[in-house]
């Protein structure tokens, strides 16, 4: 008769990429860089926000970006117009970022002369939440055009956030778009989220969240 | 599609396992999916042998799951509930403050050869 062997393993899947992660925030800690990991769905407006937060902060902090996508270099182009470093991943078909491609980022960025790092990630609401890239802090942003409902809908994201950034409020008069809900429901999942509403577009708002991104990253450089 | 990305990874480990074994060639994988992991079994299943065919000791073998529940205690009352069935909520005092016991990874459990 046919015997099977068994060899007992008990292992996360993401137990490797956790640990690489782990070693991304020491030697971040260590070179005093603090890094944001940004996620979204496509079209939220991610470049244009880090176009004003950029804008906002770049006289007080040495910032560099990192932009994530399957394919193209039209984001890094974008932010690169704003004077800071920034550079162009691709995924190559993979649809988030794992510790692994951002450890690869940072070193093409060089993180010794940058005190805020920012990362985009690849535009998508689950993937992304499930690796982590060795970020210091999560932040994701919601459009109103994409509705109140996603806190629902994609748990996990809104779970691994610390921040979240309601984006595009100055076209909060055309949509079905419920504020009160959408804060009860992202506290739903998790009551410790800082939101802030916000307009990339028109400035609105901006500023609370700059402060509160200046104050993680001195609290975080020491 | 993240189960793609995420079968990648599974085998990956398998591989390098079943390698570290001396094992040519795996009869089955078995993994455990917590309900919180986000990950649709049915995909990790449809999806597992067009995965494989990259790792010759995996090739043609077997994909089993088990299902994991998702369990939470409330801190606010201390009651054990399911988070799926309640939404995230305690069901008894209709906190959302928790901790979360089990039902959020994606485990290996074993490999038979």
């Amino acid at each position: 008769m046919d015997t099977v062997r068994i060899i007992e393993i008990k292992e996360s899947i993401f137990a490797d990429n956790n640990a690489e992660a782990d070693r991304i925030r020491e030697a971040l800690k260590k070179e005093k860089t603090f890094l944001l990991n940004l996620m979204s769905s496509p079209g939220s407006g991610k470049t244009t926000l880090l176009t004003r937060t950029i804008e906002q902060l770049k006289n007080d902090l040495r910032i560099g970006v990192m932009e994530a996508d399957i394919d193209s270099d039209v984001d890094a182009l974008t932010i690169a117009k704003t004077g800071v470093k920034a550079i162009q991943l691709h995924t190559g078909g993979m649809c988030h970022l794992d510790a692994g491609m951002t450890e690869q980022g940072m070193k093409e960025l060089g993180i010794d002369d940058i005190d805020l790092a920012i990362l985009e990630n690849v535009g998508n609401l689950v993937c992304p939440a499930e690796f982590d890239t060795g970020a210091v802090k999560n932040a994701m942003i919601l459009s109103v055009p994409e509705g109140h409902d996603k806190p629902l809908k994609y748990p996990l994201i809104f779970e691994v956030c610390d921040v979240l950034l309601i984006n595009k409020i100055d076209v909060l008069p055309y949509f079905d778009f419920d504020m009160e809900k959408v804060v009860e429901y992202a506290h739903m999942r998790n009551p410790k989220l800082e939101i802030f509403p916000i307009s990339a577009k028109t400035g609105e708002g901006i500023e609370a969240w700059t402060k509160w991104l200046h104050t993680q990253v001195s609290e975080w450089n020491g | 599609m993240h189960e793609v990305g995420m079968l990648v990874e599974i085998a990956k480990t398998a591989a390098r396992i079943a390698e570290r074994e001396r094992v040519e060639r795996v009869k089955y994988v078995e993994l455990e999916v917590g309900e919180l992991s986000g990950v649709l079994p049915e995909l990790f299943e449809q999806y597992y042998s067009f995965v494989t065919e990259d790792f010759p000791a995996l090739k043609g073998s077997e994909l089993r799951i088990h299902s994991v529940p998702g369990e939470a205690l409330c801190s606010g009352c201390n009651a054990l509930y399911n988070v799926m069935k309640n939404e995230g909520k305690c069901p008894r005092c209709e906190s959302c403050y928790k901790t979360v016991l089990g039902g959020k990874d994606v485990m290996l459990q074993q490999i038979g050869y």
